[in-house]
């Protein structure tokens, strides 16, 4: 895997990801009418979602040229687990408060820690058959 | 006829009066210009604060005998930021069984710095007496109020684990007349 595709799945992971996430945001805040634009607007998700996927396609790309191939799919369970290691953090975060119903956050905010790692590790494969 | 007027005229003019006298001193909180905030000083580190605030609120400066302050919060709007610990805060104040949290003042006396109210704050099931010091700032609209004292929550049994040791309570309450 050279480094323009590393460069490839980092944007077309960011692009995937940051989509899932506004699209889930407007889902979730017009279901249960709740507000958290002023703690994560979408210029933050987007700026998360390529932080998390750039970090894990430069993963790749180095785990390959240490240890070759057989490192990618211990490197998959390990962005997994990142993943839902990460929910610990919203769980214990404390909104400003003048925010609402800072008890629906958690249910907002933990499905999107998923998006990153689901859009990289979709794109991967089809970008390694290249 | 003259017996009837004069009697009559008299009642009115005192009526008048005391009705002008009580519309002076009473002060009407106005919506969402409020902030009951706690702070905690001792123990786990967090603040938080109440909405739901309603209160009967006499005050005069120039009376103080006559002022008297009621007050009362939704022991159920508790907001600490965080989802699980306000659940956990609602357990504490047991706000399904004691919803509201109430003071009310005995007497309110004139100090160096502004006022004290002296009253008794009602918490789950303990009312205690306290000394709630707070100053009153009279503007063109209305006034505000702004108070500061500290409380120990186990002393009104909240007392479940993880409530801060100490908490220090700040009030900011805009009025209006």
């Amino acid at each position: 895997m050279n480094w323009k595709n590393i460069i490839l799945l980092g944007l077309i992971g960011t692009t995937l990801s940051a989509i899932a996430c506004a699209i889930y945001a407007r889902i979730y805040t017009q279901a249960f009418y709740v507000d958290f634009s002023k703690v994560i607007a979408l210029p933050n998700m987007i700026a998360a979602c390529a932080i998390g996927c750039f970090l894990m396609a430069t993963g790749y790309a180095l785990a390959i040229k240490w240890k070759g191939e057989k490192t990618v799919g211990w490197l998959n369970v390990a962005y997994s687990v990142l993943s839902f290691a990460s929910i610990v953090g919203v769980l214990g975060f404390n909104l400003p408060l003048y925010v609402e119903s800072p008890e629906m956050f958690p249910g907002m905010v933990i499905p999107m820690h998923f998006f990153p790692a689901l859009s990289v590790l979709s794109v991967y494969p089809l970008l390694k058959s290249k | 006829m003259k017996k009837i007027i004069y009697p009559a005229l008299i009642a009115t003019i005192i009526s008048t009066s005391a009705f002008t006298i009580i519309t002076g001193n009473n002060w009407t909180v106005k919506e969402d210009s409020y902030t009951v905030k706690f702070n905690s000083k001792k123990g786990k580190d967090f603040s938080g604060i109440f909405k739901g605030l309603k209160s009967s609120i006499q005050f005069d400066e120039a009376n103080l005998s006559t002022s008297k302050i009621s007050a009362s919060i939704d022991a159920n709007t508790v907001n600490t930021g965080n989802g699980m610990r306000n659940k956990h805060a609602r357990q504490g104040l047991g706000a399904d069984k004691f919803p509201n949290i109430k003071f009310e003042s005995v007497a309110i006396v004139k100090t160096s710095s502004g006022y004290e109210a002296n009253g008794k704050l009602t918490i789950k099931d303990v009312t205690k007496e306290i000394k709630l010091p707070f100053t009153f700032n009279k503007n063109a609209n209305g006034g505000m109020f702004v108070g500061k004292f500290q409380l120990i929550p186990s002393e009104y049994h909240v007392d479940k684990s993880g409530t801060p040791e100490l908490l220090e309570i700040e009030l900011n309450v805009e009025v209006t007349q």
